[in-house]
């Protein structure tokens, strides 16, 4: 789909030039302050089963191929986490907002010991989900978005920010594919949307894509059709990450 | 230390009558490790109680959530980085608002609470944490009706932990089967002054232990006193050093806080039954005001 390709090319020009000059409104995802380590970061985020995974691993042998150190970082609930969410559920306290707190510590240690060390070493980072996971899924979850931003406030913004983006039933139908236990937290039942994992996960899913889209809306998240073949999607990927690449000036 | 509401309204085998503030109040007891604070809030707390007002008291880390996890934390080899522990420490501070503090206040409760955001923002600061950011992170708070400061000095706070680390060295020589059980606090005066200031110290020992453990940012500095064996190992200049330089960093926020909040300050130099009698007529003062509206 060529037509996809254009207006993706015309998103780019537009988060990678002016991103920078309004940071700092409340209520705004560009909140987020432009880092200024040598390294170079690129963020995935997409719904369950998007395949911005199986993209970045390609991306990785691409940019090591052409000699940079990259590392593929991933925000996965860490052991701790898990446990915590363990003890919240048999408490039962735990709510979106103490859920929120404790994915955002979750995230500030796999931030503060991962990913600032390897920004400053000059390494390209690309990151299997970022903040936009978090204020995607915890204001699907009906957190504060201006509390989320303060408390998300420590991240550095990407250099690029990729949405791969796939409906609710395409996640539905590839997750199932995958994994075929779903997660109680995953799915989104502590909300209560359905009794049934599978129709809770597809509810939870279009909230976290509805939220998704507004985040796209406010500007720093490249949008890219996730349907497309593999290939297709690496290609754009490329095309996106070559320009901010370090010491590289690629003409247009 | 929780409380049942239902068995604070209803004493076992009486029908004494119970009383409540006219609004709710917090009452925030603050300070830097080994300053008395817990000391404080407990006699506090049984002297309300004997007054027959309900009350509950909250303390920092006693959010079960968040206790199990900080205490794995530093049980496993890895610490963890200094925002990842900031915000556990925030997620412990909201679920006791939710779970304890809000629903408290809500049954009209007098809430005593052992350290509150402000040990927060004191330790986040002193970790180089960036100060506006963590205010922020804690906007959900109840905002206190006082903040009690009990102030003591980082020299003393060192003299005051070296004196405990002695104290337990002998204990763990003698093998004293001694018990701090603690009598009435009611009954201030029969107890001998010196006496009560080791039992503080050692009931101020625990959490303060664990707090250094929760450090990061010095914890190589800091000896594995954790185990039995580590109390008696003899104490180096060195865990001196990193102590009084965490405490002095401590001090300098508290201080610069005290003028940002309008702490009400008490200096924690004197004696226990000192500063006790003066929080109680701080607190009587507090609830005639509130009982003459």
């Amino acid at each position: 789909m060529p037509c996809d390709t254009v207006s993706f090319l015309k998103e780019e020009e537009k988060v990678t030039m002016p991103a920078q000059i309004h940071h700092g409104r409340v209520g705004d995802s560009s909140v987020l302050i432009p880092h200024t380590y040598p390294g170079r970061l690129i963020a995935a985020e997409g719904l369950d089963g998007s395949g911005k995974s199986t993209q970045l691993r390609l991306l990785q042998f691409w940019l090591q191929s052409e000699g940079y150190d990259v590392l593929i970082a991933e925000w996965t609930p860490s052991k701790l986490f898990n446990r915590a969410l363990k003890a919240g559920k048999k408490e039962g306290h735990l709510d979106p907002m103490l859920l929120s707190i404790l994915y955002a510590a979750d995230f500030a240690e796999l931030y503060e010991s991962e990913i600032v060390p390897a920004l400053r070493h000059g390494i390209i980072v690309l990151i299997d989900r970022y903040v936009y996971t978090a204020l995607a899924r915890d204001m699907a979850r009906g957190v504060d978005r201006i509390w989320l931003e303060t408390i998300y406030r420590f991240a550095a913004k990407p250099d690029l920010a990729l949405y791969f983006r796939i409906n609710a039933d395409q996640s539905l139908e590839r997750i199932l594919r995958n994994i075929p236990r779903l997660k109680y937290y995953q799915t989104g039942m502590d909300l209560g949307l359905s009794n049934d994992p599978i129709v809770s996960f597809r509810a939870f899913q279009a909230r976290i894509s509805h939220e998704y889209a507004q985040l796209i809306k406010q500007g720093g998240l490249l949008e890219l059709d996730a349907t497309l073949p593999i290939r297709q999607q690496q290609q754009i990927l490329r095309a996106a990450v070559a320009p901010i690449l370090p010491g590289e000036q690629i003409e247009e | 230390m929780r409380h049942d509401p239902h068995i604070l309204s209803k004493p076992a085998g009486s029908s004494e009558l119970v009383l409540h503030p006219d609004r709710p109040l917090l009452l925030v007891v603050e300070g830097i490790d080994l300053s008395g604070r817990t000391t404080q809030v407990k006699l506090l707390h049984d002297w309300l109680l004997a007054q027959h007002y309900a009350v509950t008291t909250t303390a920092w880390r006693t959010s079960p959530l968040v206790s199990d996890l900080l205490s794995r934390a530093r049980s496993s080899r890895s610490h963890l980085q200094p925002m990842a522990y900031s915000l556990l420490f925030c997620a412990d501070h909201l679920d006791r608002t939710q779970h304890v503090i809000k629903p408290a206040l809500a049954r009209r409760e007098i809430v005593l609470a052992d350290r509150y955001s402000y040990t927060a923002f004191a330790r986040d600061a002193a970790r180089g944490v960036d100060p506006a950011w963590i205010r922020d992170v804690y906007s959900f708070v109840v905002e206190p009706d006082r903040v009690f400061y009990l102030h003591i000095s980082p020299e003393e706070a060192v003299k005051r932990r070296m004196a405990l680390l002695r104290k337990q060295k002998e204990t763990q020589i003698s093998h004293s089967s001694k018990s701090p059980k603690h009598g009435s606090h009611d009954d201030l005066s029969k107890v001998e002054e010196e006496k009560k200031r080791v039992k503080k110290s050692e009931k101020d020992a625990k959490p303060s232990k664990k707090q250094a453990h929760s450090e990061p940012a010095h914890k190589s500095a800091l000896p594995d006193i954790r185990t039995e064996k580590a109390l008696v190992a003899p104490i180096s200049q060195e865990t001196l050093e990193s102590f009084r330089s965490f405490e002095d960093r401590m001090y300098i926020e508290y201080q610069r806080m005290q003028k940002e909040f309008g702490f009400t300050v008490i200096e924690g130099n004197q004696s226990i039954e000192t500063i006790q009698n003066q929080l109680r007529r701080m607190v009587m003062r507090l609830l005639l005001d509130l009982d003459g509206d």
